[in-house]
């Protein structure tokens, strides 16, 4: 690095030295706003001089001479006079070319950069060369040191139109950043003027557009897992910065990147948390598979009801009430084997972002939160793939181009042998002589028609069956199918149009008693469409589009299973609806310190025949008693429709770079219901649409955030607090029947909810320890306030919902020993989750009975885990075939016995409790993932 | 670059023995999941809600006494449950009219009395309790039952007997129904105890017939909550409902067995509460299973609207139906274990003296004596010394008869 610097240094003096010495050969010239390879031919032409320069460092200069019989000096002064351009001439009648703007500008900053950032060093010391998409060097004229320091673009000025012109307003940067070793576009790089706070992000196929004051700027370009780079530019008009960027290989900070944080205090976007897989492989998680799933439940204000369950709680919403995403499509159930693991393969997750609190506008249909899960695309430039052997599940995934550079695959599977497992589960929780097994597959097509447009086609397809002692087969799948395509229309007008057919189904099968023995099914079909457009109009960023989504569910079906069985078949009406939603938003930079989002959601229900349903009496519990009516509504006459807006909209104000305030409102309607009368979400969980007896849920949120960064240290803070209210949730009635049921409408009763909570959260993003620890507080209160129902829970008083865990505190973090060791420790606590105990016993009617405390009036011990894991990465040259990577750790590192249930049983005229923990002991395990 | 060649070794190990770790690692892992049941028992730091009035009973008319059961309740860990409440004031008043029943108490917090309850009417529960709180339960209307049409049985599949009701209701207006039984079982003892001993003249002597321990009658109040419904048909018809079963080899079916069914039509929300608390019983604390609640009463405390009670007070005449059933009916049917003759001492037959006098230690041991003549003409008796269990009835049952049994045994 010394010795590059001290050669720069030394051309400098070169050039002053030599400048005196120009040969005075005749040049005639009449250029205007010319690029400078015209000026250069044309003087090559003319005399014997030659030029040396970097054709990709001042290609963008335009410049305009007009002389007549002047020599060198002259015409160059004259036409360099508008840039920074500095020449130098030598003996031999060669010429060369430097932009002298960046050496006076490197060494003020040279000297100014705090310790420990490595932005200028980057520029001197580039030792390994990236590929520039835009650059056409001839390397040959070169002289070979020179060439070491120039062809970094960092280092070169990219100017687009003439400081001559008019120099105020704005102009539009934009281009597309691309994988140095895939050729893939990278989606989600933050772009960011350094010196004013502007900034975005590039979209799913690439692309970013940047809107600055017209001058010079500095771009800093930052993407997790890829080298931190910055292009520098004299934007005079609209250009484009094409930027390749490579994988930091042997980077220290491998698992977090500043990238996140920029976007943190910048975005105005409230309780939206971005996570990559290279965060995801470091956590520790039970038998070492990692997880996205179980990540997202370290993120401050997602909960879980219980260990190994599946579903989650964002700020107090129900497991129903988040919008999976994978690939556009919809998930209704997330993970396999009872929720010991997500239904996404992490291998080919490229990453997944968590909206809490300000959901964009073009997504909608559920309360909480939204989950977008998206998978890679495949390697564009060569075979690759990779494999990992656990102690559960094996998974494989392969990629490479089908025409290079133009159209890719990627493929994924995995599979598990999880029987043994069960096995060891004790007794009581009656899993011990089951057989459990999953598997689930990806695709994933993807073909660049033009850099402008790209169609991308995703399948997926999981099953999980498990059996019950024998005589009980569980079997739940989720299918997805989508095309999207990606198209620019212009520089300006981005669209994304995408379709796609998503189906969840179950059945159980029960064999127990010959003449008993039966088949329940549950079946969902959907079929979607969605345009979206991106519209970039200097200040304001126009979001808009619309989607629809076409239900066809088949509630239930019950029948006899075998000839002897004397079940009688029963089938709920198959529910058919269309639900639709137009939105626009507009994101607004009012100035570098305020920005505002704003955006309006018009969502429509349509509840459509053929269908059969019951009226009942208006203003009285709705029960069998009540029903005055039967409709039979014809095939696709729409009988019951609701609508109405969603509004979304928040504010940023960012006082200085490093701080900033935001606050957010948003409403949200929900149109399908989960059907679940248990703790945790469980496999025979039915869905239901609203319909003429089922209102749609409603819930709002208003929510204030204040962000600090200290970029320094590559650390972030951040405070949020929400209120939130729902409206119209599903609970149940005592002893509510939910499967089969023909007229669900008499067992739920409509309740209301509060939530509310602070999540306090401090996040190292680089360095060689990084990581994050968060704390919060938050309830969620639910209470039966439906006029028409007797018997309320609790006298319709508020309680506390099954997964409200006040206190709560996570960290998460990550120690790189060296390139090859990493250690990763987990830590979670929170408050143990509401219970309702028996708390006396009495008789009656001849029995003993319980009776039991106000709904969750009692709470499970608090909950408390460590897991621990080392990662050894092996082979670490890039040359090798096959690399490795082995993780070993222990998940609940001090073994304590947290409760996963708690039951009580009758012994000796007693009633006893028990507390059953699934992972109630330190649980080694080891994983082997390699790569080739 | 010594790390570099450390991590190649170890790779390179892994390889090789990944097979053998993997095992290693299964079996460590089984050995380490065992025993992740423990106890838990917040209970006992619940001082609890107890002390709770619990109310049952149903308002009967049609002649027969209607029950009202008073008790509290208690602490989990007790290992009783059923604690009486004593000296409250019971009365059930109808609604138009406001005239009052009393209720009087009998023993064991039991409340009694004939009403003369008017199907047109309704009528509602009013307590005082010892401590001043008056509890009034909602006004409910009389309900008759229509008639059991029959009660039968049935083998189930596990060799048992399984006892049925059918019903219809012509009005088809009834729809809930509730079943709750009494059972009553005639047995014998294996071996018929001719003598007793006189402790007092230390002599033997042949018992009258109603002294004899073999004929005894024991019985069962029902302790299952029954209900069905027939809301879901079109006509009002309850076909094969199953009230009760009897394991194969059950005592009770030894030698005639009676069960008494009382069937009461009950209003929905009535049926509501009743299933509900049958759930509640049967699935507690499991994570898959329902959440469990209290069921709301309809009986309130007046005097302090936050006072919790228990209970749901119907009203109606029952009607009922009951079925005899003989051993033999349904044989082959394993009687209890018999038990040999344990010992013969010989007495003599004229003083009716023993041999021996070791007779009294026996006697404290349990044994009873059983007189028995070998041969029809001789004198010759024999005494034989039988366990208690095999000659004394009144070890597993009574010597009460049911007033309306059809043997005339004593």
């Amino acid at each position: 690095m010394k010795k590059a610097f001290l050669i720069l240094i030394s051309l400098m003096c070169c050039r002053y030295a030599v400048a005196q010495m120009v040969s005075p050969a005749e040049i005639s010239v009449d250029l205007t706003q010319v690029r400078l390879d015209s000026l250069v031919s044309l003087i090559e032409d003319q005399t014997d001089y030659r030029f040396y320069y970097d054709p990709g460092l001042l290609d963008t200069v335009r410049v305009s001479v007009k002389t007549t019989r002047g020599n060198l000096d002259d015409v160059l002064k004259q036409a360099f006079r508008e840039t920074r351009i500095t020449y130098a001439v030598d003996g031999n009648q060669r010429v060369y070319l430097a932009n002298n703007y960046v050496l006076r500008s490197f060494l003020p900053d040279f000297l100014t950069q705090p310790v420990g950032s490595d932005h200028l060093v980057s520029v001197v010391s580039q030792d390994s060369v990236p590929a520039i998409a835009t650059n056409t060097l001839n390397q040959e004229l070169f002289l070979q040191k020179i060439e070491k320091q120039v062809e970094a673009p960092e280092s070169k000025i990219y100017q687009f139109g003439s400081p001559l012109g008019d120099t105020s307003g704005r102009a539009e940067l934009s281009g597309k950043i691309v994988d140095a070793k895939t050729g893939n576009p990278i989606v989600g790089v933050v772009v960011m003027a350094e010196d004013n706070q502007r900034g975005t992000a590039t979209d799913a196929l690439g692309f970013y557009r940047l809107s600055l004051p017209k001058g010079f700027h500095r771009i800093n370009i930052k993407q997790i897992g890829m080298r931190d780079t910055y292009r520098q530019v004299r934007l005079y008009a609209n250009g484009r910065i094409d930027v390749t960027m490579e994988e930091e290989v042997q980077a220290l900070q491998e698992v977090y990147v500043s990238a996140e944080m920029q976007s943190n205090v910048r975005s105005t976007v409230l309780g939206a948390e971005k996570l990559k897989m290279k965060e995801v492989k470091n956590v520790p998680t039970v038998f070492g598979e990692s997880d996205i799933l179980k990540l997202v439940l370290s993120l401050p204000g997602v909960k879980t009801a219980s260990e190994a369950s599946s579903g989650f709680n964002v700020r107090g919403g129900s497991t129903d009430q988040n919008l999976i995403l994978f690939n556009e499509g919809t998930i209704y159930n997330p993970t396999h084997l009872f929720g010991f693991f997500s239904a996404f393969n992490s291998d080919i997750v490229r990453d997944i972002e968590l909206y809490k609190s300000s959901i964009p506008v073009k997504y909608g249909g559920r309360l909480a939160s939204v989950l977008e899960v998206n998978t890679r695309e495949g390697d564009m430039q060569k075979f690759t793939g990779s494999a990992g052997i656990g102690a559960l599940t094996t998974r494989i995934n392969l990629e490479g181009p089908i025409v290079k550079d133009k159209t890719s695959f990627i493929v994924a599977a995995r599979t598990t042998y999880s029987d043994w497992i069960l096995g060891v589960l004790p007794e009581k929780s009656g899993y011990n002589r089951s057989s459990a097994n999953f598997y689930d597959f990806n695709a994933q097509l993807t073909h660049k028609f033009s850099e402008k447009s790209t169609l991308s086609v995703n399948g997926y397809y999981s099953q999980d069956r498990f059996r019950f002692n024998s005589d009980t087969l569980y079997r739940y799948s989720n299918t997805s199918g989508s095309i999207k395509w990606r198209h620019a229309f212009s520089a300006k007008h981005v669209g994304v149009i995408s379709a796609g057919y998503d189906k969840y189904e179950y059945s159980v099968q029960d064999e127990t008693v010959p003449a008993n023995a039966y088949k329940l099914t549950f079946t969902t079909h959907q079929t979607y469409g969605k345009i979206d457009f991106t519209s970039y109009l200097g200040d304001h960023t126009l979001n808009y589009g619309a989607n629809t989504i076409f239900y066809a569910m088949y509630p239930g079906s019950y029948k006899p299973y075998g000839s002897e069985s004397l079940v009688r078949p029963d089938v709920l009406n198959r529910e058919n609806a269309l639900e639709s939603a137009l939105y626009i938003g507009d994101e607004w930079a009012v100035s570098p310190k305020l920005s505002i989002s704003a955006g309006i959601r018009y969502s429509m229900f349509n509840a459509m025949g053929p269908r059969t349903y019951y009226r009942y009496t208006e203003g009285v519990p709705k029960t069998e008693s009540s029903i005055i009516d039967t409709v039979t509504v014809g095939k696709g006459d729409v009988f019951k429709t609701y609508h109405g807006p969603e509004i979304r909209a928040s504010i940023r104000y960012a006082p200085t770079s490093t701080f900033s305030i935001k606050a957010g409102y948003n409403t949200l309607r929900q149109y399908i219901h989960m059907l679940s009368n248990t703790t945790v979400m469980s496999p025979t969980d039915t869905w239901k649409l609203s319909d003429a007896n089922i209102k749609p849920q409603r819930g709002d949120q208003i929510s204030l955030g204040f962000y600090k960064n200290f970029p320094n240290h590559s650390l972030e803070l951040s405070l949020e607090g929400y209120y939130k209210r729902i409206k119209d949730f599903l609970d149940y009635r005592s002893g509510a029947v939910l499967i089969m049921n023909h007229h669900i409408e008499t067992d739920v009763v409509n309740t209301q909810g509060k939530a509310y909570g602070i999540e306090l959260m401090a996040k190292k993003t680089a360095g060689k320890f990084n990581g994050w620890v968060s704390y919060t507080y938050s309830r969620i209160l639910l209470r039966q306030n439906d006029p028409n129902v007797s018997m309320l829970i609790n006298d319709g008083d508020w309680y506390p919902a099954n997964y409200d865990k006040p206190h709560e505190f996570k960290f998460v973090g990550n120690y790189k020993l060296t390139h090859r060791y990493s250690l990763s420790l987990n830590c979670d606590y929170s408050t143990g989750r509401p219970i309702t105990l028996p708390v006396a016993k009495y008789e009656y009617a001849g029995g003993e009975r319980v009776y039991f405390s106000d709904r969750n009036a009692y709470r499970i011990p608090n909950y408390f885990r460590v897991d621990f894991s080392v990662n050894i990465e092996m082979g670490h040259k890039q040359t090798r075939k096959v690399r490795g990577a082995l993780n070993v750790g222990v998940y609940n590192l001090t073994g304590r016995k947290n409760a996963y249930s708690v039951y009580y049983l009758t012994e000796d005229g007693k009633i006893n409790g028990y507390k059953m923990s699934v992972f109630g002991c330190p649980i080694p395990y080891i994983t082997y993932n390699l790569k080739f | 670059m010594r790390i570099y060649q450390d991590t190649m070794k170890i790779e390179k190990e892994l390889h090789t023995h990944m097979n053998r770790h993997f095992y290693m690692l299964l079996l460590t892992l089984s050995l380490m999941l065992h025993s992740c049941i423990t106890p838990y028992n917040p209970l006992a730091q619940i001082d609890g809600e107890t002390g709770v009035l619990v109310v049952e009973g149903n308002l009967s008319g049609g002649g027969q006494t209607t029950v009202v059961k008073l008790s509290r309740t208690v602490p989990l860990d007790q290992s009783y449950t059923y604690t009486p409440e004593l000296w409250a004031t019971v009365y059930v008043e109808e609604e138009s009219s406001g005239q009052r029943f009393t209720l009087q108490e009998r023993d064991n917090g039991q409340y009694e009395g004939v009403l003369p309850l008017e199907l047109t009417e309704q009528y509602r529960l009013h307590i005082e309790t010892s401590d001043s709180k008056v509890y009034v339960s909602d006004y409910v209307p009389v309900i008759s039952s229509p008639p059991v049409d029959s009660v039968f049985w049935g083998r189930n599949d596990q060799k048992g007997v399984a006892i049925y009701v059918n019903t219809h209701d012509p009005n088809n207006s009834t729809h809930y129904y509730r079943w709750e039984f009494d059972e009553d079982w005639e047995f014998h003892t294996q071996f018929d105890s001719e003598l007793d001993y006189d402790w007092v003249s230390r002599t033997y002597y042949k018992r009258s017939e109603d002294q004899h321990l073999y004929y005894c009658w024991n019985k069962k109040r029902s302790k299952t909550i029954v209900v069905g419904t027939s809301a879901q048909l079109v006509e009002d018809v309850i076909q094969n409902k199953q009230v009760h079963t009897l394991p194969y080899a059950d005592d009770r079916l030894s030698y005639l067995y009676r069960i008494k069914v009382r069937q009461y039509g009950l209003t929905k929300t009535s049926y509501e509460y009743w299933e509900a608390l049958q759930k509640n019983t049967e699935e507690i604390g499991d994570l898959f299973g329902p959440q469990p609640s209290n069921l709301p009463s309809n009986m309130q405390c007046v005097t302090d609207p936050s006072t919790p009670v228990i209970g749901y007070i119907d009203a109606g005449i029952p009607s009922v139906g009951e079925r005899y059933i003989w051993n033999t009916e349904v044989a082959p049917w394993q009687k209890p274990d018999s038990v040999g003759v344990a010992e013969i001492i010989p007495i003599d037959p004229a003083t009716l003296l023993p041999i021996t006098d070791s007779i009294e230690a026996r006697l404290n041991a349990g044994y009873l004596l059983l007189y028995y003549k070998i041969y029809r003409d001789s004198p010759q008796v024999d005494l034989y010394y039988v366990p208690r269990v095999c000659s004394d009835c009144t070890v597993k049952g009574t010597k009460n008869k049911p007033e309306d049994w059809i043997t005339n045994h004593k």
